[in-house]
């Protein structure tokens, strides 16, 4: 069915609805069209995009799939079938659709190139070879080649190195040939070459020939940032030292004396050929520290940091290699600090060198620092160079040693110091920082440090009011918010965090490395909405992934940029395989069942539940990708101490132990809710719960978490013990047990369960954190699921055993553990209604915020110009508290059966 | 001290110390991901000796004739990395880039009339102002675009700059290559 001028006059105003994105109309046309010819594969291929860009998506895919038997060869309606099933994430379909499309006009261009896309999206490189080989049988183009070459490397990149990869020698094989054909001619097919070359072993001298031969001259890869950087390790790797060394001073000299990639190879050749033992009188090393000297005496105007930090680098191996050189070391380091110090990355700089020396060496380096700076902060510069002392002195363990009250002194002295600095940035723009500002976070560290000292959470409300102050000067200072939210988390007040997540424009690839700050065990503050709605905004990056990435595949090959095709496919296999993903795939499944409040509802979703992806095998969750970035919050706690971010954590990283656990339970409770006899694999599932409850799980899940696990296994043993019972009695089996014994099993598995199940009421100190709510969503939760389990475990004696009336005796151990359930959510009640009287606003203020300022050793609370915001911030944490209160009680009320 | 080196796909995972600013929007998966595809060597990143991103720049090729040119998409640089002349050693990658292998005429790039400090920035470097761009920031407020160029080898009569470029005014369309 080619594009004939009849044809497109039928189909123009189709298009022309459409593209106004008059869907409706647009189907209307198409089915008129579709009356006088039903075979029209473009009109059935319109309507099916018309259905799925007005959401009907099941419907659309039905026609796709009808048009799939028919075999349509036009580009067209194929395109327009590609759209429909792209939207849907399906790339399956299109391959097989292409290659008949293809089959049938072995001589159309166009249509063995989407054939070899559509392969390119699935990451068929098997199928990617084959019709890249046959587009360039056919045409006769270069780049065809290249295609087929790059796709058997794809298919030999997975082999281990010390393996003979036999996928890479045929593409070297057919590389070379093109190249003793003169058609390696552009930069991207050189580097497609060395990627074939490096990824076998010891094979650098041949790279480095193929650099430095014909064609590297002729696509001046030494121009290129990346193939120079590649050919000094490759001369490095060799052993031409001279040429290497005389290729890094080259680039140091006259083109980035800065460039520290290229200062670390410079070194490479000095330290490389030497033994340690001959280094002290080499000229290597004389030539280092001549040529280092040189590059400082260069910087003249406008310093570059590299070449100071090249002799703080070399002097650092003398020191490791040599020894003897620590005071050189220390005069380097402290120089470094005289020029560098009023630049905010001077602490980053020097900090894996500083971790490096002995402590009496570290202290003596931050006296000298006091003793070159004493305490000036007269000019912007001053400050700055101050701050950098402190985070040194913070670095090399100061604070730790000190008393809470030395760290509140100290507290109080940071809030000085920030407060004084902040006439010299009156004139800076809304969207800078202030020269002080990492004082008050300094200070927040310190409250922190108090907090987990004295287990008090007045100090966490300190630092709540002395950032928030701080980020009225400085609105966008993304760090204090990072600080804040986790505060705020510990604090118990989710909405406040959440309020602040939103400030910081999050978005796409974001939404993978930091979401895992707001969606950590957010379930836990009882505002399940809430955490929904975070966690599904966040999943956004993983659609895009699926729609997006592949067709960037698709462009890499479309302009031969084959040095990025490995990265692009890294690049989806970290979004696809992210950790992050599948704890937010587990978290929202728990909230999605936690909003079905009634037990039969509750059950049907259960029925409902897609469990092919939920897996939890060991070789699933070890194949998961850590994303999170946790090191993006400013840190300057000495090295060996736990950093601020894994302080301030409400509990232990979300790890996949837990995410065992919550694909377990969900896993178990569906084979109950289906009734389904006891089989071989939900005694894998059991296994696999008892292997978790039976393990030390103190670092991995919270003790709430822990004990779930123990509960739901004796609830789902009592289901077990039933189910397989009743079986018995059914088909009269010889061992079928005692109706009695059946009895008093289930009873001795839901008697363990509740006793688990009790819990201490919740005492208030005025502060209402995270553990608080924790501990009580994660009684109405386990309720939840306990509900789930009795409704079951009666389904069980009502539909299946065949005599009901031979279980009574369990009917009724039944009813009682009902009854201990209903208790459970009954004390969670008490302790909400003692709670929601604590957290009233006028109780607040006459409680909480007295505490608060009265004899508070706090400057900054003291000062009466900061009562407004302590009182609004106070009463905002206390909202979010009620909230949260509010939210709970009424999810426990409605689980009582 | 910083590795001057191109732009990977899985820089994204590591790129928020910079993208956290508020003045550095962050964009959808093919935007960066179109410009890796087809310009990688005009897309670099300056990272610490711990591989810490503190600054990119991401620029492309385009252009006719002699308005073939390298252009500067976007450029930015952490807050505790500023000063220190780390978008000067990007730009000057960028146009050394731009003469070879892309041999264009001049570097061009955009930037909001309101934003001195970078304007005199772009200055030092040997830009100035070719034309106005009325009002090509939309947004909460709109505001013109000061387009800057800097010839480079290729421009040997410098035909791609003028002075008092300000006083030219166009419109937004009219500057789509």
């Amino acid at each position: 069915m080619a594009s004939t001028p009849d044809l497109d006059k039928k189909l123009k105003p189709i298009y022309d609805v459409m593209e106004v994105g008059n869907y409706r109309e647009g189907i209307q046309l198409c089915n008129k069209a579709l009356k006088k010819q039903p075979d029209l594969h473009i009109a059935k291929a319109l309507k099916a995009l018309a259905l799925e860009r007005s959401g009907k998506m099941n419907e659309a895919l039905l026609l796709c799939e009808e048009l799939q038997w028919a075999k349509p060869t036009d580009e067209s309606t194929l395109r327009t079938l590609s759209m429909v099933y792209r939207s849907a994430g399906k790339y399956e379909p299109m391959i097989k659709l292409y290659a008949n499309a293809s089959k049938a006009n072995p001589m159309n261009e166009n249509l063995a190139t989407q054939w070899f896309m559509s392969l390119a999206r699935m990451l068929d490189f098997k199928g990617q070879q084959m019709v890249a080989l046959q587009l360039n049988k056919n045409f006769k183009k270069t780049n065809y080649m290249f295609w087929a070459i790059m796709s058997i490397t794809l298919q030999g990149q997975n082999v281990p190195a010390n393996q003979p990869n036999v996928m890479y020698r045929l593409a070297e094989g057919m590389m070379s040939k093109l190249n003793a054909e003169g058609k390696v001619q552009t930069i991207e097919e050189l580097q497609l070459y060395l990627i074939v070359l490096l990824g076998q072993k010891d094979r650098y001298a041949d790279a480095l020939a193929l650099l430095e031969g014909d064609i590297g001259k002729k696509t001046k890869a030494i121009e290129n940032v990346e193939l120079r950087h590649l050919r000094i390790e490759l001369l490095i790797k060799t052993g031409r030292w001279q040429d290497a060394r005389d290729a890094t001073k080259q680039i140091l000299q006259n083109v980035n004396s800065d460039d520290w990639r290229t200062i670390i190879q410079y070194f490479d050749t000095i330290f490389l050929p030497v033994q340690d033992a001959d280094l002290k009188d080499s000229d290597n090393l004389a030539e280092a520290r001549a040529f280092t000297t040189e590059q400082v005496q260069n910087e003249t105007k406008n310093p570059k940091r590299g070449p100071f930090l090249a002799q703080i680098e070399l002097e650092k191996r003398v020191q490791e290699k040599i020894g003897d050189n620590k005071a050189k070391m220390l005069d380097l380091l402290v120089a470094y600090v005289d020029k560098f110090g009023s630049k905010t990355c001077c602490f980053e700089d020097l900090s894996g060198y500083i971790a490096n020396l002995c402590s009496e060496d570290a202290s003596e380096f931050c006296q000298r620092l006091r003793e070159n700076h004493g305490e000036k902060s007269g000019t912007v510069k001053e400050i700055c160079i101050q701050i950098n002392i402190v985070r040194f002195e913070r670095f090399t363990g100061q604070h730790s040693k000190f008393s809470s009250t030395q760290s509140m002194a100290l507290v109080n002295k940071f809030w000085k110091l920030y407060e004084d600095a902040l006439p010299f940035g009156k004139d800076l723009e809304q969207t800078e920082r202030q020269y002080g500002d990492d004082y008050s976070i300094m200070a927040a560290h310190l409250l922190i440090d108090i907090h987990k000292d004295t287990k008090s959470y007045f100090p966490l409300l300190s630092a709540v009011f002395i950032l928030e102050h701080a980020l009225d000067a400085s609105k966008h200072n993304y760090q204090m918010k990072l600080v804040l939210i986790r505060v705020y988390e510990l604090l118990g007040a989710f909405t406040c965090a959440t309020g602040l997540y939103s400030t910081m424009g999050i978005k796409h690839v974001q939404h993978d490395t930091l979401s895992h700050f707001i969606t950590d065990r957010a379930s836990s503050f009882g505002l399940f909405d809430e955490a929904l709605r975070q966690l599904y905004s966040a999943h956004e990056i993983y659609h895009s992934n699926e729609a997006e990435t592949p067709e960037m595949i698709l462009q890499a090959y479309k302009y031969s940029t084959f040095s990025k095709m490995q990265e692009f496919i890294e690049f989806q296999s970290r979004l696809e395989n992210s950790l992050q993903k599948m704890i937010a795939d587990r978290e929202m499944i728990r909230l999605e069942f936690l909003k079905e409040d009634s037990v039969s509802r509750a059950v049907s979703w259960l029925q409902e539940l897609e469990i092919t992806n939920l897996k939890y095998d060991d070789q699933f969750a070890e194949s998961r990708i850590d994303n999170r970035d946790t090191t993006v919050m400013l840190n300057w706690n000495p090295k060996d101490s736990p950093s601020v971010e894994a302080l301030t954590r409400p509990a232990s990283q979300l790890n996949r132990i837990w995410m065992t656990l919550f694909t377990l339970v969900p896993r178990i409770l569906k084979h109950m809710a289906h009734l389904h006899p006891i089989d071989a694999e939900y005694e894998k599932l059991m296994a696999a719960l008892e292997k978790l409850t039976t393990s030390d799980l103190s670092g991995a899940l919270t003790e709430e978490e822990a004990k779930l696990a123990k509960i739901l296994f004796h609830a789902a043993k009592a289901f077990q013990r039933l189910s397989v019972a009743i079986a018995d009695h059914n088909s009269n089996s010889a061992s079928k047990e005692e109706p009695a014994k059946t009895a008093a099993a289930v009873k001795e598995q839901l008697v363990a369960a509740g006793a688990l199940l009790k819990r201490e009421s919740v005492k208030s100190t005025g502060v209402l954190p995270w553990h608080t709510f924790h501990e009580l969503t994660m009684t109405v939760e386990t309720v939840a699921y306990l509900n789930v389990v009795n409704h079951c475990l009666q389904n069980l004696i009502a539909t299946k055993a065949a005599k009901k009336a031979t279980f009574k005796a369990t009917g009724s151990v039944i009813q009682d553990f009902m009854a201990q359930c209903r208790q459970a959510l009954q004390s969670v009640q008490t302790d909400i209604t003692a709670l929601r009287n604590v957290v009233r606003p006028d109780r607040i203020r006459s409680g909480l915020l007295y505490e608060i300022c009265d004899g508070s050793a706090v400057d900054f609370i003291r000062s009466p110009s900061h009562q407004a915001l302590i009182e609004e911030k106070t009463l905002k944490i206390g909202t979010s508290w009620m909230n949260s209160l509010i939210n709970l009680q009424q999810e426990s009320i409605s689980r009582i059966v | 001290m910083s590795s001057l080196r191109q732009f990977k796909a899985t820089d994204l995972f590591n790129f928020n110390a910079i993208n956290l600013d508020s003045l550095t929007e962050t964009y959808n998966i093919s935007f960066y991901l179109s410009y890796l595809a087809r310009w990688p060597d005009l897309f670099s990143v300056q990272c610490t000796p711990s591989e810490t991103l503190m600054a990119y720049v991401m620029g492309k090729a385009e252009g006719t004739g002699l308005d073939w040119h390298g252009h500067v998409t976007a450029i930015t640089v952490a807050p505790e990395y500023r000063r220190l002349g780390l978008a000067e050693g990007m730009m000057t990658l960028l146009e050394k880039v731009s003469e070879e292998p892309y041999d264009g005429y001049f570097v061009d790039l955009f930037v909001r009339r309101s934003n001195k400090v970078a304007i005199e920035m772009y200055k030092r470097f040997g830009y100035s102002i070719y034309r106005t761009v009325i009002e090509y920031y939309s947004g909460d407020t709109t505001e013109d675009a000061f387009d800057m160029r800097k010839p480079l080898k290729r421009d040997v009569d410098r035909q791609s700059v003028r002075e008092n470029g300000e006083t030219f005014r166009v419109e937004p369309h009219e500057v789509v290559f």
